[in-house]
């Protein structure tokens, strides 16, 4: 695979996803309550999203971004599960930061 | 109430356009492309995922060897790569070969040249990059 078809698919299987719900949210506001349970399973719960794996040997400034921010957002996991207001919101930035800088590593390896 | 046929490999899209879509429409989901053409009838509308990386390769829109002899020099690892790739283009391809020129958007981040080039090959294609609810709803409008 090369390094344009592993960005777009890290783009994909990874950026699009954790922000699905997230992106829906007005920015700052609180998550509602029916929401929850689905942000949950878009920062945590996505089988064969493992950033880890799918980002394995692509080098590039953004990627190395997207990796701080699921960082954070693996240490906020117990506070938004529980959904603690600010954790959510905050989670929510995350996973918006991390599809535009996934996003941003797909469209440079394409050029 | 109008109806929208969500074409994807698993139930992200589904569950989003459930919560987000309907109303204005009423939803359904097909996870393959002989399901789509069933469904596609009744349809008003198509919200299409492009990749199908969870797909089994039985399930796939497309011959593997006639695409990895055409274009991949006989690489079938490659093609199988392709067909995933881009499933939803193949399916949508068959759902107007079929008759159905239904509006269709895409959630997914295509480069402006690949858009016009859809629009030229299949008529009414939008593509909004993200799981943007009043985005995609303005691109159906404006396909309407």
């Amino acid at each position: 695979m090369s390094r344009a078809e592993q960005a777009a698919r890290l783009a994909h299987d990874v950026g699009k996803y954790v922000a699905r719900i997230a992106r829906n949210v007005p920015a700052g506001a609180p998550v509602p309550a029916p929401l929850l349970p689905l942000l949950v399973k878009d920062l945590y719960e996505r089988p064969g999203a493992d950033f880890a794996s799918l980002s394995a040997g692509l080098e590039h400034p953004d990627v190395a971004v997207a990796r701080a921010h699921l960082g954070r957002l693996d240490a906020l996991e117990s506070a938004v599960r529980e959904g603690q207001p600010d954790a959510c919101v905050e989670a929510c930035g995350l996973a918006l930061q991390i599809e535009a800088a996934l996003a941003r590593c797909a469209e440079a390896m394409a050029t | 109430m109008a109806r929208l046929l969500v074409i994807e490999d698993g139930h992200e899209y589904e569950e989003f356009a459930r919560l987000f879509l309907a109303p204005p429409f009423d939803v359904v989901a097909a996870h393959r492309a002989d399901e789509a053409e069933a469904l596609a009838a009744e349809a008003t509308a198509f919200l299409i995922d492009l990749r199908f990386e969870r797909a089994a390769p039985e399930d796939l829109l497309g011959d593997v060897n006639s695409v990895a002899a055409s274009r991949f020099g006989g690489e079938v690892e490659r093609a199988a790569r392709w067909l995933k790739e881009q499933q939803g283009t193949l399916i949508l391809a068959a759902l107007r070969e079929a008759g159905h020129a239904q509006p269709a958007v895409f959630v997914h981040d295509f480069p402006p040249r690949r858009v016009a080039n859809l629009r030229r090959l299949y008529g009414a294609v939008a593509a909004v990059p993200s799981f943007d609810a009043r985005a995609i709803l303005k691109a159906f409008e404006a396909l309407a």
